[in-house]
């Protein structure tokens, strides 16, 4: 379901992070492409596939939704954090997330995470909890179909918050 | 007051639709709501759910006002 998403996404560039929601396939060269800047020298690149078999089932899609009214401000307070976490005493780091919703097959990307930092060890460091904190607040969800019928993949809640 | 409540994913299945309108006290709050969809729609289970209130995370005791959009969100599997 992507209740009043349309069709090309919603994408939200800001400073120069560049943020992805939408139905269409991920452009994978496109997401660390969109961080050019020569004073950032170190680019992480994360891709999400999905999995086939996943937990002992063939899987035969799996049917993306999301809040996107939420999505795109979920992912900017990401890339706010990593830059204040990880950019130094100038917060120079540029983030890219994209997700894609709707149904998405094996072997195809599902969400594309990139950051630029003027080092690698930053770049590595906050791509890989741009990652995490993106699985744990993007509000996304996803059911599986397989052979084992279909089923909403279990989830993270932010502690706190849970009713 | 007015205020909607947005269903996702196993919530909104269970509840057969994904968005609610609810008329409810002033000075109600999120959990109020919530407490108001699960007497509608006895079979939807938002228990550890989160919530949002206008597209933000928020505590369940948030109080809400007018026209507020409250969205009840299973635990979440983006990735």
């Amino acid at each position: 379901m992507t209740q009043g998403l349309d069709v090309d996404g919603a994408r939200l560039e800001r400073g120069r992070d560049d943020l992805w929601v939408g139905t269409e396939p991920i452009d994978v060269a496109r997401v660390a492409a969109a961080l050019e800047d020569e004073s950032l020298g170190g680019v992480a690149l994360f891709l999400g596939r999905v999995r086939s078999p996943n937990d002992g089932q063939v899987v035969s899609h799996l049917d993306y939704e999301g809040y996107d009214a939420m999505i795109l401000a979920t992912m900017a307070s990401l890339a706010d954090e990593a830059r204040t976490a990880y950019g130094g005493t100038d917060g120079r780091l540029l983030v890219a997330i994209h997700h894609r919703l709707g149904r998405v097959r094996p072997g195809e990307v599902s969400m594309a995470v990139a950051v630029a930092a003027a080092h690698r060890a930053a770049a590595l460091a906050a791509c890989a909890v741009v990652v995490e904190e993106a699985k744990r607040r993007l509000p996304i969800w996803k059911l599986e179909v397989g052979d084992g019928g279909a089923r909403y993949v279990a989830g993270a809640a932010v502690a706190g918050e849970v009713l | 007051m007015r205020v909607t409540v947005k269903l996702f994913a196993g919530l909104r299945q269970a509840a057969g639709t994904s968005d609610v309108t609810l008329d409810l006290a002033d000075g109600a709050t999120a959990l109020d709501a919530a407490a108001a969809v699960v007497d509608r729609y006895p079979t939807v289970d938002v228990r550890g759910a989160m919530v949002a209130v206008n597209a933000s995370y928020a505590k369940p005791s948030t109080s809400l006002t007018e026209g507020d959009v409250v969205a009840l969100l299973p635990p979440v599997s983006g990735g």
